[in-house]
């Protein structure tokens, strides 16, 4: 339902940009005045998302019309951007982004890989958090202050951030309400808003490099950096599905008696599929967590052979520790217990959350490792460890 | 004197033990599993299930799961009955003294604050001794802090507003690292307060136990100084009671009892508030000596069908005690306002 | 002053009272010499703010006096443990907020609380001493009510039962009376009158009733703002003058116990009869500001006792009640003054 009116409504806005610009209206709001403006750029490389759900775009005339239906989850009500040329005078009832951007500021390490992949982390000019950023680049960018540190946590230092004044700033919520960016937007600077943590594939995640392509005009070098990764993945899915016997799995830690349990269509759910595991939750068609209780978790996984993402623990005996019962679990017996800690830097910040956006193939070729060794004897684990 | 009143109060003393009894085997054989009565009772008396998870089931999970909803149960009731008759105030409940605000603020700043300082181990901040640890040092520090006020001031109203300027410090300071904290980490917080009795082990139930009988036991100790308090401190004192001590030993009651709880189980709302109200209701009586057992029996029932609609009978899903303490208890308090049709009646009947 | 007396229950020596806040002290009273002796009611009086309840706190025990000893039967009353004192002394406290949900004869039994163990259970004698205290105070038909159902008079009745049920040689009440209306008052002073007669237990209440503690009270404490308290029996303090000095009353006159009104006619009015008619008669016209003589004046008004009732006789009209007679004396002395 929600998505039938959401692509209403585009329809409906392509249908009035499109009758602007054949009637050759001449009011203010016009798009038919990029018409005659300098660069009437006709955009020929164009992308279509082939598994990410969470944006939308249409090509024009020397414009690109993006959409973000969703923008967090539950939201009411979707995002538009339009992404015109340079030089181009912009409509003010829509945030419109100059392209390609000279400079940006990004809020989440999950854009970082996408930059990097496109060549464009030059035109990062600041980011909150730099301690928890995992890429090289940026971290040389920080070092050599070309990139700026924007605050503290989760807070966004608004001030310094004007100062620099971006073309853009690419963020997430994950909710209506957020001042510090209604207050960047107010000065002008336009936020666009990424979605890509709500996609449920892990291809649908990482095809959001084709989304950041768009506001540099690199829709080709995404297509076919993210056809490579592709490939990789559906390679290994092949080759990992065929096998017959598959281990069961599942994964997380109780949390005070809740133990949420990523449902079967999350992105979780669904790597662990494609990388030959039986994932004992798959039948919950859910796309968030389920928040199960312990009994329920004992009940099905007791006998289970792998057990992942245990994000806390190191080791077996910290988790002993932190609850008994664990200990009742097929897989601390057998010590079948992965978590995804390899790469977390001095600051804590987890390049699986990072770089394993950008490169699913490299995550599943861990996730084949652990379930299947035999398929894959020459790969070391990159983002997965088994607890000692 | 055996009037027919005090007949009343102990038929029901008895009554209130087999329902405990009841709703406690009804919390051990609804669950999100459904295992069938026959191989409970097998399970609970030695013998096997007919599937092998089901004894660890029952025995690891939904027994200490219930024996912790009846400590927990019992533990806040009596500490938000000491509190309403120390303080003479029908709101009053085992928080007033700023117990979970310490406790909040210990878990805050493990979890908030943590990964400023401990990096990568308190990034993760998830581990379940830990946040014990802290609760219980936040919420040992407040009572600290409040026995020390309590021995220079005089009256026990002074010693509530400290109590309740603690409670808005500590909010605060909890506010501000939330500030600066990221999402997940407001999450595990958040998570935290959202309270559980399923989180603890046999382990950690051994050593909840002997903390809630204590706290029980001085309590039960208290009962003339408690029933003293009703008439004011002034006439307490006039009746032979030191009131400084007893009022210290209070103190400690409660946070032993409330303390222990939130740490184990994190702030569990409106139980310590409501369920005196309900003792004082069925038994219309203010005496402590009927008052207490009472109390103690009736926070288990509560706190056993609280944990049994938590778990959602039928569901795999959980819903967070809190939510469903603070739904059942928040009724309770309108239905006695309304009966009594003043708080002060409420309070004294 | 009766310091020899062999029944002295309560004394001090040169007590000093005030409050200790922090290290300032602030000093109310010092040089206080008062004793209580057993059977007597004494009514402790003195004007607001003056102290009044310090003292009975500090001689009760409540409170640390700043210098100076108070004797229980002789004994230290810093020796004395509490719960030793708790069977010595009873209180009724201005207090009234009973947080609680208990029966008359529940709050009477907490004067048992100092003979009991921890779990409050009563004995044979507990439970007779109970009864009696309850017979005492005539409050029998009460004792199964809730104390949320009574009135003033009655809980300031089942208080005082609860002190006399804790059963020791002295009782001290602070303004029992307070809020009460006349009939319980009187009640009240009455009921602790013959308490004190009776159980031969010393009562100290602090009061503000003036008239009903000069008629009741076996002696009386008198606390000035300013000086020494005054002890003695109601008429010598009255006669030597030593209550105008505490109570330096305007428009009352301590000695005849009335009322005094400003003089505002200068008309003299020559009064004849007797009885409580002349007494009430005199009242209303000194009321309305005439001075009455009964020496020669030109205005001459004769109460006669008829079959059918009484009637006034001015200036040859006959009225047949006082209000239509100071109507028409009205009208005579306007034209005059």
């Amino acid at each position: 339902m929600g998505i039938k009116k959401s692509n209403l409504y585009i329809k409906s806005i392509f249908w009035i940009l499109m009758a602007f610009s054949l009637y050759g209206c001449n009011t203010k709001r016009n798009i038919d005045e990029s018409e005659s403006a300098p660069s009437n750029t006709a955009f020929e490389d164009r992308i279509i998302p082939k598994y990410a759900s969470k944006f939308h775009v249409t090509y024009g005339k020397g414009f690109k019309y993006v959409e973000i239906p969703e923008p967090y989850k539950g939201a009411g009500q979707g995002l538009k951007y339009l992404l015109v040329p340079k030089g181009t005078e912009a409509p003010d009832s829509i945030t419109t982004i100059k392209i390609p951007i000279e400079t940006m500021v990004c809020t989440s390490t999950t854009h970082i890989p996408f930059l990097d992949m496109l060549e464009e982390v030059g035109k990062l000019t600041g980011f909150p958090n730099t301690g928890l950023v995992s890429n090289e680049k940026v971290n040389n960018g920080v070092e050599k202050g070309e990139i700026v540190e924007l605050g503290l946590k989760d807070q966004l230092n608004v001030e310094t951030l004007l100062n620099l004044a971006p073309s853009t700033v690419f963020a997430y919520t994950y909710n209506a309400q957020n001042q510090n960016l209604d207050n960047i937007t107010k000065a002008g600077i336009p936020v666009v808003f990424t979605a890509e943590y709500l996609e449920e594939t892990p291809l649908g995640r990482a095809e959001w490099i084709k989304f950041i392509s768009l506001f540099f005009n690199k829709e080709k070098e995404a297509d076919s950096i993210f056809t490579a990764v592709e490939e990789k993945y559906l390679n290994l899915q092949s080759i990992a599905t065929a096998v017959e016997k598959k281990p069961t799995v599942f994964t997380g830690i109780d949390y005070n008696g809740t133990w949420y349990m990523p449902g079967g269509n999350s992105f979780i759910g669904n790597w662990l599929a494609d990388a030959g595991a039986q994932y004992l939750w798959h039948s919950d068609q859910q796309s968030g967590s389920l928040p199960l209780s312990f009994e329920t978790v004992y009940d099905r996984a007791y006998q289970a052979d792998y057990w992942l993402n245990i994000s806390t623990f190191n080791t077996r005996e910290e988790l002993s520790q932190s609850d008994d019962r664990y200990q009742k679990f097929k897989a601390f017996e057998t010590g079948q217990l992965y978590n995804y800690s390899v790469r977390i830097n001095e600051n804590g910040g987890n390049d699986y959350f990072e770089a394993g956006v950008a490169r699913p193939d490299i995550v599943l070729k861990d996730l084949i490792k652990i379930f299947h060794p035999d398929l894959l004897p020459d790969h070391k684990l990159y983002f997965y460890q088994k607890l000692k | 004197m055996a009037t027919a009143g005090n007949r009343y109060r102990l038929k029901f003393l008895v009554v209130l033990p087999i329902i405990v009894l009841i709703l406690f085997l009804l919390d051990i054989s609804l669950g999100s599993v459904h295992i069938p009565p026959g191989d409970i009772i097998n399970i609970l008396t030695g013998g096997e299930g007919e599937k092998p998870t089901w004894s660890a089931i029952i025995l690891q999970f939904r027994l200490p799961k219930a024996l912790t909803a009846i400590l927990a149960g019992a533990a806040l009731s009596i500490s938000g009955l000491q509190m309403q008759t120390l303080f003479r105030n029908p709101l009053a409940g085992p928080f007033v003294l700023g117990i979970s605000s310490g406790a909040s603020l210990g878990v805050a700043i493990v979890v908030l604050a943590g990964a400023a300082i401990g990096g990568v181990f308190l990034q993760s901040g998830l581990n379940h001794w830990i946040l014990i640890l802290a609760a219980t040092a936040g919420s040992s520090a407040v009572l600290f802090l409040v026995v020390l006020v309590s021995l220079r001031i005089q009256d026990s109203m002074g010693l509530l507003i400290i109590g309740l300027m603690f409670g808005s410090a500590t909010g605060a300071i909890v506010s501000m690292l939330q500030f600066f904290s990221s999402a997940e980490q407001i999450q595990v917080y958040l998570i935290w307060t959202f309270g559980s009795l399923g989180g603890l082990d046999w382990s950690e139930l051994y050593m909840l136990l002997p903390v809630v009988i204590i706290g029980i036991a001085i309590a039960v100790s208290l009962i003339k100084p408690l029933n003293a308090f009703l008439l004011g401190e002034h006439y307490a004192q006039s009746l032979g009671l030191n009131i400084r001590k007893s009022r210290n030993w209070i103190i400690i009651s409660t946070s032993l009892l409330a303390g222990s709880v939130t740490a184990f189980c994190g702030p569990i709302a409106f139980i310590g508030l409501a369920v005196p109200h309900l003792g004082r209701m069925l038994f219309s009586t203010s005496d402590h000596k009927v008052l207490l057992p009472a109390t103690v029996f009736i926070g288990m029932i509560i706190m056993l069908g609280c944990d049994i609609v938590s778990q959602l009978p039928g569901s795999q899903q959980v819903l967070p005690i809190n939510a469903v303490t603070s739904l059942l208890g928040a009724p309770v308090v309108i239905w006695v306002i309304l009966r009594r049709r003043s708080v002060k009646g409420a309070f004294g009947g | 002053m009766d310091s020899n007396n062999l029944d002295i229950v309560l004394n001090t020596a040169d007590l000093a009272i005030g409050y200790k806040q922090a290290k300032r002290e602030k000093l109310i009273l010092d040089g206080i010499n008062v004793s209580l002796c057993k059977g007597e009611l004494v009514c402790f009086m003195g004007q607001n703010g003056v102290g009044k309840s310090t003292l009975l706190r500090t001689i009760a025990g409540l409170q640390k006096p700043i210098s100076g000893d108070v004797f229980i039967d002789g004994d230290l009353l810093s020796s004395i443990s509490r719960p030793i004192l708790a069977k010595k002394i009873s209180l009724v406290l201005t207090e009234r907020a009973i947080a609680g949900n208990m029966t008359v004869q529940e709050l009477v039994a907490y004067g048992r609380y100092p003979y009991t163990n921890w779990n409050v259970s009563l004995s044979k004698e507990d439970v007779d001493k109970i009864e009696w205290a309850i017979a005492m105070t005539k409050i029998s038909e009460l004792a199964d009510r809730s104390v949320h159902e009574l009135s003033d008079g009655q809980l300031q009745k089942v208080m005082i039962a609860r002190a006399l049920a804790q059963d020791g040689g002295i009782m001290i009440l602070d303004e029992p009376t307070a809020h009460l209306d006349l009939n319980n008052r009187v009640e009240i002073i009455n009921l602790l009158k013959s308490l004190a007669q009776e159980t031969q237990k010393a009562i100290l209440m602090a009061t503000h009733e003036l008239d009903l503690a000069l008629q009741t009270a076996d002696r009386l404490w008198l606390m000035p703002g300013n000086s020494a308290i005054l002890t003695g029996i109601p008429e010598d303090l009255v006669l030597n003058g030593a209550l105008d000095n505490v109570f330096p009353m305007k428009g009352y006159n301590l000695k005849t116990g009335k009322v005094l009104h400003a003089q505002k006619h200068t008309q003299v009015i020559q009064l004849e009869g007797e009885g409580h008619e002349y007494l009430w008669t005199k009242n209303a016209l000194e009321r309305l500001g005439y001075k009455v003589s009964i020496s020669e004046s030109d205005v001459i008004i004769r109460i006669s006792a008829k079959e059918n009732g009484l009637e006034w006789i001015l200036q040859e009209n006959t009225f047949l009640s006082i209000n239509e007679l100071i109507q028409a004396l009205k009208k005579i002395t306007d034209k005059t003054e």
